[in-house]
């Protein structure tokens, strides 16, 4: 059989390109488990996984918990609010009191980034990285591309332009990662404000004017404007920001071919996307959120069976 | 949003399964479980579920069977059918999370 060249999922950068196919490969057979009556598998009856949020998270976390219920693994969640990180306790002895529990993978979200790098060297267990921070959020990228995949084919040679806040997004990096790794073409667009310095060494260009990047790609992904991560004011107002780089309907008409939109959610609908493009066919976002689970199946397969293998 | 803890309306189906028909309706708006290892699975009972799961289809709902295996060959396939009643509300738990995010 074969296997990840990781024992963790920390980020898109630590893969390599075959993983990625392994991944796609096995998410495949797991959303033809997924469209049965009985949509559940026994393969991980006797593994218990922890899901860790430090952030909050609705939609991330139910879908991990859904791929774990799937995949019939037992299940303990643990939200950073019930828990006594409140009351001073560092993460390395929180992470260690759940694992006295005999635990055998953590997914963990973290407003850190490294922070599930920094456990895996820390602590004796498969950790898989819901989000960490600014960093990276290695099943979205993944669900992204899984996605863009069942549509295109492959990415070989496909060109996809991200749009929106590039420098807060742990979503724009993994995909950009995971992108180039596939072959794919990337651009970023968004206003300067919301661009890191260097992002060119990524082996990405810059594009500032959205119909050109739309006309440019042959799917764009929309990102969320996350007033949360905002400390300052990056553009002078959301209006502006909408006018800019939001994606209506008369824009996309307007271009010379038709594209795919992709957007990871939550959608802040009449702020980067307005709802006629998140409801028209142009949008696979229903298809990302259904390959969100069969992705993180996958993922949680493909380590628990490294986990289980006899050393 | 579907409220992840709705209360679910589980029925022991007995011999007396034609009696127990209205109040199973009357809970349609429910996510319901039926209950059913101690009934035979013959073609008079079938038949019946079939007519009542028809009744009380609903789309964003779940009905799931509690049978025993050694009837699942004649239980139709299409059927969501489970050993236990836990197994029973692990399968309404996770169509609820699938229903919250959307699918």
């Amino acid at each position: 059989m074969k296997e990840l060249s990781v024992n963790h999922l920390l980020g898109i950068k630590y893969l390599q390109q075959e993983d990625l196919h392994l991944i796609f490969e096995t998410a495949d057979h797991f959303k033809e488990v997924i469209n049965r009556p009985i949509k559940k598998v026994p393969s991980l009856r006797d593994v218990t996984i922890a899901n860790l949020f430090f952030e909050n998270s609705t939609r991330t976390k139910l879908s991990f918990e859904l791929a774990e219920k799937r995949l019939s693994a037992d299940i303990i969640n643990f939200s950073a609010a019930q828990s006594s990180v409140k009351k001073g306790e560092t993460l390395i002895d929180t992470v260690n009191n759940i694992l006295a529990m005999k635990v055998d993978m953590v997914v963990m979200r973290h407003p850190s980034p490294g922070a599930a790098e920094f456990l895996s060297k820390n602590v004796n267990s498969c950790i898989i990285n819901a989000g960490d921070g600014t960093h990276e959020h290695p099943t979205q990228a993944l669900l992204d591309c899984f996605t863009l995949c069942e549509k295109f084919g492959e990415l070989k040679g496909k060109r996809i332009v991200i749009v929106g806040d590039i420098l807060h997004s742990r979503v724009a990096l993994s995909n950009i990662f995971a992108l180039n790794m596939l072959g794919a073409e990337v651009k970023v667009c968004g206003p300067k404000s919301l661009l890191p310095k260097h992002i060119e060494s990524l082996g990405v260009t810059v594009e500032p004017d959205l119909k050109k990047a739309l006309n440019w790609c042959d799917a764009a992904n929309m990102l969320r404007v996350q007033n949360e991560r905002m400390d300052q004011s990056y553009f002078p107002t959301v209006r502006e920001y909408t006018q800019l780089y939001g994606l209506t309907l008369p824009l996309l008409e307007s271009l010379r071919k038709e594209i795919v939109i992709l957007h990871p959610g939550p959608m802040n609908r009449g702020v980067e996307i307005s709802s006629e493009v998140a409801d028209s066919d142009h949008a696979i976002i229903l298809d990302q959120v259904q390959n969100g689970v069969a992705i993180r199946m996958a993922v949680i397969y493909l380590l628990a069976a490294k986990l289980i293998k006899p050393q | 949003m579907s409220d992840l803890n709705a209360p679910i309306y589980i029925v022991s189906l007995n011999s007396n399964y034609l009696i127990q028909e209205d109040q199973i309706i009357a809970n349609q708006t429910n996510d319901i479980v039926l209950i059913a290892p101690n009934c035979e699975f013959d073609s008079s009972f079938i038949g019946w579920l079939a007519s009542l799961l028809e009744t009380i289809s609903a789309e964003k709902h779940s009905r799931i069977i509690v049978a025993a295996p050694n009837q699942y060959e004649t239980i139709p396939s299409d059927w969501i059918v489970v050993p236990t009643q836990t197994e029973a509300e692990d399968m309404i738990e996770m169509d609820r999370i699938e229903r919250d995010l959307g699918f």
